[in-house]
């Protein structure tokens, strides 16, 4: 594979892929109860690797810190980043910018996850064409809006 | 069908397929004229819409941004809003921002054509609500609007479908605005609550400001414009018009424009009438020079492209502790109210606003807002936080009424350009002292009401900075040539066979969404410019 091929198809190395992942799962952890992965797992990876492919800026601020956060664990924990414990983990990942300018794009890519929407009590499909049933509302709720009369100005 | 471009003048040339541009040209197909019609953008179809897939949230942040800049389409134009605290919203295409907007359609109050006799402030318009109150009624019809007669903030008014429902969160406002003894109705809306004139009843699917797939919305690519092609008004599409050109007289005689490709094309006519809202409209005026208008074409004056006026907004957010289901129903349609909306000095500024409740927010909304609002986190609290922020949120909006200001301004930018490299506008704009101490008491107000309703909590972003969704006022219309651009029925002064017919026209910005207030007056032109045909260009 060439590099220039590899920029368009591949944003990043599986190595680069496999840090992604955890840096995900710091952004939106799993739920103490295990009921969801965090975002990492879940898949919001290929969601951010899409965004990194269309921002090639992006790509390469991403890609840089993923360099920066591995030599960071090396100096700090003499460990590869990604054999690190979760705490270990964690606290690298809050100091580095990049996650800042990523946050959003994880976010976006967790919740509209259909397991997450699911866990949420959402039923995961597009609005369109089911929509949502609404119960009609007691009319009794104007009555004290129409004792008090008329509220513009003649003129 | 005669060829296109055509080598004759059309009857009339309308710039822009807008909602003003779709109601005015429906009215006007029963004359038979020649109407052409020239649209930057495109129609939409109802499977391109974000509601139709589940990444649909995420949609608002790339190709359906509120802001032409995010969006970058081949149609749309950039706008350097940079000196502003309010980013200009817009759509390009048929039907134009009615595409994108929420269909919230109350009308203007009588006062609202007054405020100068009444308030001080402001100017009056040289026409009043009467004149305007049975194309009011038409439109209403035209549109599909729902809503329930008897608010007492109105006088008598038609509608012809029922109105949204309200839901649990509605409700639930409802009654806080009845603890404090304080005015709201539910709010009319360019939403069909029931079949209605072929299309399908809204299903309350929540995404409206994305594009309305069940065509449930009354974007005027579904309401007027079937119906006026229908009548033989040709619309054509992927034309961009940079000029606006005049003969010898100094009489308009046509346009420039370019097809898809960027190609320039002339097609000449009688009448030109620009609907292209109050960016659009100054922009293409301001481009339009000439040895007749050195100073942009309808512009002696020197008001064309002056006194833009937005909304300022103020939108407060109530934290609820139970679940509200906000993220069902029209997003932007639930109930408003006008407590607030007559002037009363004692509160510390001339004029008013509107509340508009909102419903609440979607889970990858809800999450971009948490975190914009200091709200939500990363790492181990992040679902804590989530959870107390998602389908427990209530939105609201207090439209602020801006009073107009020569020194806020649609300009050309020196180097901006757009895709076919055509200047691009440039806004210059500031909060006044008056609306700044209206989206204070907004602001108050909004999280007393909210409290009474039984929010733990409010979130305040005021003035909200992408919300310039309302563009009104770059070519008053008045009486006197001196004072304002173009005259009642939108005819410009200085160019007897040139008309005006959107938001630019405003005189005044009044505290309620303007759409049906821009068609009605669409609707007004149309007739008066009929009743006017035999000496028009005498």
């Amino acid at each position: 594979m060439t590099h220039a091929s590899r920029e368009t198809v591949e944003p990043l190395s599986p190595d680069e892929r496999a840090a992604l992942t955890l840096v995900l799962d710091a952004i939106v952890p799993a739920t103490p109860d295990g009921r969801l992965a965090g975002a990492g797992t879940i898949g919001v990876t290929a969601h951010v690797e899409g965004v990194l492919r269309t921002l090639p800026d992006l790509r390469a601020m991403v890609v840089e810190g993923l360099r920066e956060l591995a030599a960071n664990a090396r100096r700090r924990f003499h460990r590869p980043f990604t054999a690190l414990t979760t705490t270990e983990r964690d606290a690298l990942v809050a100091e580095q910018g990049f996650v800042f300018v990523i946050t959003p794009h994880a976010y976006v890519g967790y919740y509209q996850h259909e397991r997450v929407l699911a866990a949420l009590g959402l039923e995961p499909r597009a609005p369109h064409p089911r929509g949502h049933r609404i119960p009609p509302s007691d009319p009794g709720l104007l009555d004290p809006v129409r004792r008090r009369g008329t509220r513009y100005r003649e003129c | 069908m005669t060829p296109f471009p055509s080598p004759e003048p059309v009857d009339v040339l309308i710039v822009g397929a807008g909602a003003a541009a779709a109601a005015f040209a429906w009215s006007l197909a029963e004359t038979r004229m020649n109407i052409l019609c020239l649209e930057q953008g495109g129609w939409m179809r109802n499977d391109d819409y974000p509601g139709m897939r589940t990444d649909w949230e995420a949609r608002q942040f790339g190709d359906f941004a509120l802001s032409p800049n995010v969006r970058g389409r081949r149609e749309d134009y950039p706008i350097n809003d940079g000196a502003s605290p309010i980013q200009v919203s817009n759509f390009n295409a048929v039907g134009g921002s009615t595409i994108l907007y929420a269909a919230h359609f109350p009308r203007f109050h009588p006062s609202d054509f007054k405020s100068r006799t009444l308030d001080g402030v402001g100017d009056d318009w040289p026409i009043d609500y009467a004149r305007l109150a049975p194309y009011y009624d038409l439109n209403a019809r035209m549109m599909g609007v729902s809503g329930l007669a008897g608010d007492p903030a109105y006088p008598a008014k038609q509608l012809p479908l029922p109105p949204v429902p309200l839901g649990k969160l509605g409700e639930t406002l409802a009654r806080g605005f009845n603890r404090l003894g304080w005015h709201w109705w539910p709010s009319d809306s360019a939403i069909v609550t029931a079949e209605y004139e072929g299309r399908a009843a809204c299903i309350n699917a929540g995404t409206c400001l994305l594009g309305c797939p069940q065509g449930a919305k009354g974007s005027a690519d579904v309401t007027y414009w079937p119906l006026a092609l229908r009548k033989g008004v040709r619309l054509e599409t992927h034309c961009r018009v940079r000029e606006i050109t005049v003969d010898a007289h100094g009489m308009a005689d046509g346009v420039i424009y370019h097809d898809a490709e960027g190609t320039e094309h002339r097609q000449r006519a009688h009448v030109v009438v620009v609907a292209c809202n109050g960016i659009g409209t100054p922009r293409l005026l301001l481009n339009s020079r000439s040895r007749h208008f050195p100073d942009g074409l309808a512009n002696r004056s020197g008001l064309v492209g002056k006194r833009l006026m937005f909304h300022p907004y103020a939108m407060v957010t109530g934290l609820f502790d139970e679940p509200l289901e906000g993220h069902k129903g029209p997003t932007g349609c639930c109930i408003m109210s006008q407590e607030f909306y007559e002037t009363d000095r004692s509160r510390g500024f001339a004029r008013g606003y509107s509340f508009e409740i909102l419903r609440g927010f979607g889970p990858v909304s809800t999450a971009m807002l948490g975190m914009t609002w200091g709200r939500l986190t990363s790492g181990a609290d992040h679902h804590r936080a989530y959870a107390e922020l998602f389908d427990r949120n209530a939105g609201m909006v207090a439209i602020c009424e801006d009073l107009p200001d020569e020194g806020n301004t649609v300009t050309l930018d020196p180097e901006l350009k757009d895709a076919d490299g055509v200047p691009a506008p440039r806004v210059t704009y500031r909060l006044s002292e008056n609306s700044t101490a209206m989206l204070e008491h907004a602001v108050a107000r909004g999280r007393e009401v909210l409290t009474a309703a039984g929010a733990v909590d409010t979130v305040v972003q005021a003035p909200l900075p992408f919300a310039g969704w309302h563009l009104m006022g770059t070519a008053r219309m008045g009486d006197d040539a001196e004072t304002s651009v173009v005259n009642s029925w939108g005819r410009a002064h200085d160019v007897p066979n040139l008309f005006v017919i959107d938001g630019s026209v405003f005189v005044t910005a009044a505290g309620v969404n303007p759409t049906n207030t821009i068609q009605a007056l669409a609707l007004h032109i149309a007739d008066t410019l009929k009743r006017n045909l035999a000496t028009l260009l005498d």
